[in-house]
């Protein structure tokens, strides 16, 4: 018996132990519910914040609702094609129930509107070469997969912009 | 080494235990130096480093030096612009449409030269009907405008007013290809006095300076 429990101990505390392990690396892809392509839309001529209204004056750059893909693709309609997963949701009248990847941890406060409105950032610095993505984001875009306090205090090191704690971690 | 295989076993069990946890607090410790402020901040100096918001100029910037930027009618309407999705087709700023296939303008209508489409030629033009339409009212129910003719005004005005409620079909190139993108009507989710500081807030993009 006390082998047994051993055994099960550790084997618990590994399993444990490996889920935290593979949550902290970011864990495989995750699947989107509909294969939005970022290029079409910016081919013809859509904007960011178009979209993501928050971009330019909030805190949070935000996912559009499923009623702004409503205005442009008609189920019933050749153009603008719309793809089967966004024709169910369309046909449903159902919000895209969008996996949001790109995020920031609690500990940290990062407004989008400081950084592409008053800075001018481009938000292919942070999110990656967006114009020429296909297929829906699966991973967060930043370079080492998480938003790391490297990737943000090199550019403020480089832009001469405070590195105040307290700056960022309110 | 004690000869009670039960307290061996206690033992090992109390070792596995341990061990784990401490494997655990290990990795917690690793995973805390990737938050860790001291790989990454010097001792700098505050009094050489730059405040965080700089008045870079952008878009927002040159638009808030609008004088009717901060009218609340109109800050309502830029506010609805963006947030019912008219600024997917017509572009931020009613600058630049989207492409639409087989549409005979080649691109949906930017929306910054409104004021010229509604007969408004001079600043002055936009601000005698510009109170009006920021309050949320229609033009053709104000007593007097102040402009050298305001009938025709008001009815492009009223035209305008009518292709956001009823919507427009997108006109064809060729009659034979796709159906290009159509204006939706806006009757069932936009009010009349909020068209009215859409309007308002489009009629303030006009670039005056530029001629």
């Amino acid at each position: 018996m006390p082998k047994t429990l051993a055994i099960l101990v550790l084997v618990g505390v590994t399993a444990i132990g490996g889920w935290f392990v593979v949550s902290a690396w970011g864990g495989g892809s995750v699947q989107q519910p509909v294969a939005y392509n970022h290029k079409v839309h910016i081919d013809a001529g859509m904007e960011c914040a178009a979209c993501h209204t928050g971009a330019e004056e909030g805190t949070h750059a935000g996912i559009p609702t499923t009623d702004k893909c409503a205005l442009c693709h008609k189920v019933d309609r050749p153009y603008p094609k719309t793809p089967k997963d966004l024709a169910f949701y369309l046909k449903a009248n159902k919000e895209i129930p969008w996996r949001q990847l790109h995020r920031t941890r609690r500990h940290v406060y990062f407004s989008h509107q400081r950084h592409v409105a008053l800075a001018g950032i481009d938000c292919e610095k942070c999110h990656g070469d967006v114009k020429k993505k296909t297929t829906p984001f699966d991973r967060a875009a930043f370079p080492d997969r998480q938003a790391g306090m490297n990737l943000c205090v090199d550019c403020h090191r480089k832009e001469k912009v405070t590195t105040d704690c307290m700056a960022c971690h309110r | 080494m004690t000869q009670d295989i039960g307290a061996r076993n206690l033992v090992r069990v109390f070792l596995g235990v341990w061990s784990a946890l401490g494997l655990f607090y290990a990795f917690l410790m690793f995973r805390s130096l990737l938050w860790s402020p001291s790989f990454y901040i010097d001792h700098t100096h505050y009094e050489s480093q730059r405040p965080l918001a700089q008045p870079a100029a952008l878009a927002l910037q040159a638009e808030a030096k609008n004088k009717f930027a901060r009218d609340p009618g109109v800050r309502r309407g830029r506010e609805l612009f963006r947030r019912e999705g008219c600024a997917l087709c017509h572009g931020l700023g009613g600058k630049k449409g989207i492409l639409s296939k087989n549409y005979v303008k080649d691109r949906v209508p930017d929306l910054a030269t409104l004021a010229e489409r509604l007969l408004l030629y001079e600043p002055e033009d936009v601000e005698a009907v510009l109170p009006a339409l920021a309050a949320g009212q229609s033009l053709d129910k104000v007593d007097k405008l102040d402009l050298p003719n305001p009938a025709p005004v008001v009815a492009k005005y009223a035209d305008a007013r009518k292709v956001i409620l009823d919507g427009n079909p997108g006109g064809k190139k060729d009659e034979k290809g796709v159906q290009p993108i159509d204006m939706p009507a806006w009757k069932d989710t936009l009010t009349e006095p909020d068209i009215n500081r859409i309007i308002a807030y489009l009629l303030t993009l006009y670039p005056w300076e530029e001629g």
